[in-house]
């Protein structure tokens, strides 16, 4: 995922990357029912919680394989979850960003 | 004989990547806690030269273990350098208050993590001067 590393380097970054593509989809699963239930004005308290986190561990995460852009998106969904001035199209707007950003299907 | 680093973080892919990228690209020795409570145990059984510390973590906070880390005479002296995410970016004066030596941002990026940590722990200077 990172070009600049050295190859011994790169050679983990892709296995851990390859390890984790399962656990970054139900990361982002929990983001899209977030936005899903946002737009229809039944987000509960626990699912908002519960996205709040995945969008804190992908913030934290993506980047450090070369995935600026989703990294970025998803410290604004971790932002908007935490306001108290929380809106829905925004926040579907930046889960329908983080989804195009992340290069999760199998080649 | 290479400088010996904790990393304790509750992600299991942020310690992986952490791990190989401070040996591979730092030549450091890198031992490894996925809790305060197990940084805590591996810091009085292996006696690191530096501590990487995740602030937020389930169960024993990253601030919980950093406090528990400095209340122990044996431990107290250890660095602790916090690692915490830029949207909850923590205030200079809060973490030297804590007594953390310095804090690094996540996403971090692996092939400048040894340097960072390096830096702040004035490590490249004492390379540099036992080079000389």
């Amino acid at each position: 995922m990172n070009g600049r590393a050295p190859s011994s380097l790169a050679a983990v970054l892709a296995r851990v990357w390859d390890e984790n593509r399962q656990v970054m989809r139900q990361r982002l699963e929990v983001l899209n029912r977030a936005a899903t239930a946002a737009r229809s004005g039944v987000l509960t308290p626990e699912l908002r919680s519960e996205a709040l986190a995945v969008a804190h561990k992908l913030a934290g995460s993506l980047g450090m394989f070369g995935l600026a852009e989703a990294s970025q998106w998803a410290a604004t969904i971790e932002a908007m979850l935490e306001s108290d001035a929380f809106d829905s199209q925004p926040l579907s707007a930046a889960v329908e960003k983080l989804n195009s950003a992340l290069p999760l299907e199998e080649c | 004989v290479s400088k010996r680093l904790l990393i304790i973080d509750d992600e299991p892919d942020i310690r992986t990547v952490a791990a190989a990228s401070l040996q591979l690209v730092g030549g450091f020795t890198v031992i490894s806690a996925g809790s305060g409570e197990e940084g805590l145990m591996k810091a009085r059984q292996e006696a690191p030269d530096a501590i990487i510390l995740d602030l937020m973590m389930p169960v024993m906070s990253g601030r919980e273990t950093l406090q528990a880390l400095k209340r122990d005479p044996a431990l107290s002296c250890i660095p602790v350098i916090l690692l915490t995410a830029k949207v909850h970016g923590v205030q200079q004066d809060e973490w030297q208050h804590a007594g953390a030596a310095g804090v690094l941002f996540k996403p971090f990026d692996p092939m400048k993590l040894a340097e960072q940590v390096s830096v702040i722990l004035g490590w490249e200077a004492q390379k540099e001067a036992g080079a000389r």
